[in-house]
């Protein structure tokens, strides 16, 4: 009987204390989160976009490559890819650094990649370490041509992606005032459907 | 009842916890009578002398070793370790000060001890005391809420015959410090003097600071890294690293009142999300400059336009790093009201030229005293 108090007590502080640090977060901090998260999540696109392009300056989508795995909180994060053949979707798990490396030297001689739809953005919450987490969802439309010449691509497909999101509060000076850091980052990006193109 | 015994014995727990008042802990380690070959520093044994000094003042038990060998490095993070494991959890603070030679290699800051005999690259690994993997991890893993660590070590490379192995002079930055505060007498990869004075010009300027009452860990350096950087006429520029949430003070305020534009700071103990978000203001009195807000903009706009090559936009690169006090200066990203990201200025320079078309703003800037620049705040325009 007594475990079922001291469970029921915590469960009590625990909601509590979940929907405190809910409501503790402004209109404005909120609005600020879906910036910078958006914000990173463009430039992810950007650069996956312009490493698979290998019409591109070699040396900009070598630099790419390093900002694009910048944006991670680690190396360690997964990125997934998938793709189908003959209907059938196969995931694979690549280490973030190894997503960008294989990407740009993807054996094609053309690679396009567009993000399409808006990107989605679930609430920002508040977790008990005291980090924001989010989960944003893109859509991703990729072209494969093995001849370039080509007008058909050889493969293609569309696919919805779950990206993780961590936001850790740091603190920093700003002339002689100690303000609050939001930095957004990205964690594991996971594959939630893949289609045939239209 | 059983209930109400526990609730009792979880709120006696958690006062007796908060009440306590917050213990401190230093080792202090000054190395100066290295032999001849390795080089005889005139200031770290005083150096530390004095921080020993100062930091008990402000309610640090200091360890003070001087002069020491490897096992005596050794034995004394081992003591210091032991401490900081004993001490109530959460609830002290550690801090690690070291004055002498240090080298950096493979991406590892290594003190020297004196009685190390350094002829080739691997001895460095042998002979010399990690600080990564010796201090930091060990502070890590033991209670306290903070560590904080204060290398005044980039003095020169005390072995010219590994210099082309150790790629570059001075210590590198010290990575994945986890609640750390890191403290560096120059920018990673740099050096320092070791002074002409009683105390090095870095230790000087600290001494002073942190006796300064009211002011939070990273406004203390931040005044060192200002006083260093005028009084070296802009050769030294001191750098720190930190992953801090919770404040600090050496020298807590009493009775003196915060300065109005430091209300943030004065709330700083409520919790990181009611502290201040802080938009940088242009000074009122203007500045001498070396590059105008509105040119910069542009210049930083142009690295970002994907019609010029990106050969050209490279080269723009290195050009406006040199409107730079150190390739380590500090720059602001800033989305509204808020600082998005802080970044170092090479680190903004090499992201702008990989970003798509850009038009940027210059929000704030301020510049050392030959107008070149210490601290930018950018924003991206929609």
């Amino acid at each position: 009987m007594t475990r079922i108090f001291t469970l029921i007590f915590f469960l009590i502080i625990s909601t509590a204390y979940d929907s405190v640090a809910q409501d503790s977060l402004s209109d404005e901090l909120k609005e600020y989160f879906k910036k910078s998260v958006l914000n990173k999540v463009k430039r992810l696109e950007h650069y996956i976009t312009l490493i698979a392009n290998k019409s591109m300056d070699d040396n900009l989508r070598k630099s790419s490559i390093s900002q694009a795995v910048e944006l991670f909180e680690d190396e360690n994060r997964i990125v997934q890819i998938s793709s189908l053949v003959n209907g059938k979707e196969t995931i694979i798990d690549r280490p973030v650094r190894t997503y960008f490396d294989r990407l740009y030297a993807i054996k094609a001689e053309k690679v396009v990649i567009t993000f399409y739809k808006v990107t989605q953005l679930t609430d920002v919450r508040l977790g008990p370490d005291n980090k924001y987490y989010a989960t944003a969802y893109i859509f991703q439309d990729t072209k494969i041509y093995y001849n370039e010449a080509s007008e058909v691509p050889d493969y293609t497909d569309v696919t919805e992606k779950a990206i993780d999101i961590t936001i850790k509060p740091d603190t920093t000076l700003v002339g002689d005032k100690m303000v609050v850091l939001y930095p957004a980052k990205l964690g594991s990006v996971n594959v939630k459907e893949t289609r045939v193109a239209n | 009842m059983r209930l109400f015994s526990f609730l009792f014995v979880f709120v006696v727990f958690i006062q007796v916890c908060y009440g306590q008042e917050e213990k401190r802990y230093a080792l202090v380690i000054g190395n100066s009578d290295y032999p001849k070959e390795v080089g005889v520093l005139l200031n770290p044994v005083n150096d530390a002398t004095a921080m020993a000094a100062e930091l008990k003042k402000t309610n640090f038990e200091v360890q003070l070793v001087t002069n020491a060998t490897y096992m005596q490095l050794r034995e004394a993070v081992r003591l210091f370790h032991e401490k900081l494991s004993n001490a109530p959890k959460d609830n002290a603070v550690g801090l690690f000060y070291y004055a002498g030679h240090g080298v950096q290699y493979q991406d590892e800051n290594y003190l020297v001890p004196l009685d190390a005999k350094v002829q080739y690259e691997d001895d460095i690994v042998r002979m010399c005391f990690p600080v990564q993997r010796m201090v930091l991890s060990n502070m890590e893993r033991a209670n306290a809420r903070m560590n904080i660590i204060i290398l005044d070590a980039c003095r020169n490379n005390p072995f010219p015959a590994t210099t082309r192995a150790l790629g570059g002079a001075g210590l590198g930055e010290i990575k994945k410090a986890y609640g750390s505060f890191v403290a560096y007498a120059t920018a990673p990869g740099s050096v320092a003097s070791d002074g002409t004075g009683k105390n090095g010009l870095y230790t000087q300027e600290l001494l002073k600071a942190i006796q300064i009452p009211g002011l939070l860990i990273e406004q203390v350096f931040k005044e060192v890294r200002r006083n260093v950087l005028k009084l070296s006429g802009e050769k030294q520029y001191t750098w720190d690293s930190s992953n801090i949430i919770g404040d600090f003070y050496f020298n807590p305020a009493q009775s003196i009142p915060p300065p109005a534009d430091q209300t943030a700071v004065a709330t700083s103990s409520t919790s990181a999300v009611t502290r201040s978000e802080v938009k940088p203001e242009k000074k009122s009195v203007e500045e001498k400059k070396l590059v105008s807000d509105t040119v910069l903009a542009k210049e930083l706009s142009e690295l970002t336009n994907p019609s010029t090559p990106f050969k050209n936009r490279q080269a723009s690169q290195q050009k406006i790093l040199g409107y730079f006090v150190v390739p380590y200066a500090t720059t602001f990203i800033m989305i509204g009201s808020r600082i998005d990201e802080r970044l170092t200025a090479s680190k903004l320079l090499e992201r702008l030229v990989t970003l798509p078309e850009s038009v940027i703003k210059v929000v704030a800037m301020e510049t050392s005293e030959s107008g070149r620049i210490i601290e930018v705040s950018i924003e991206f325009e929609d």
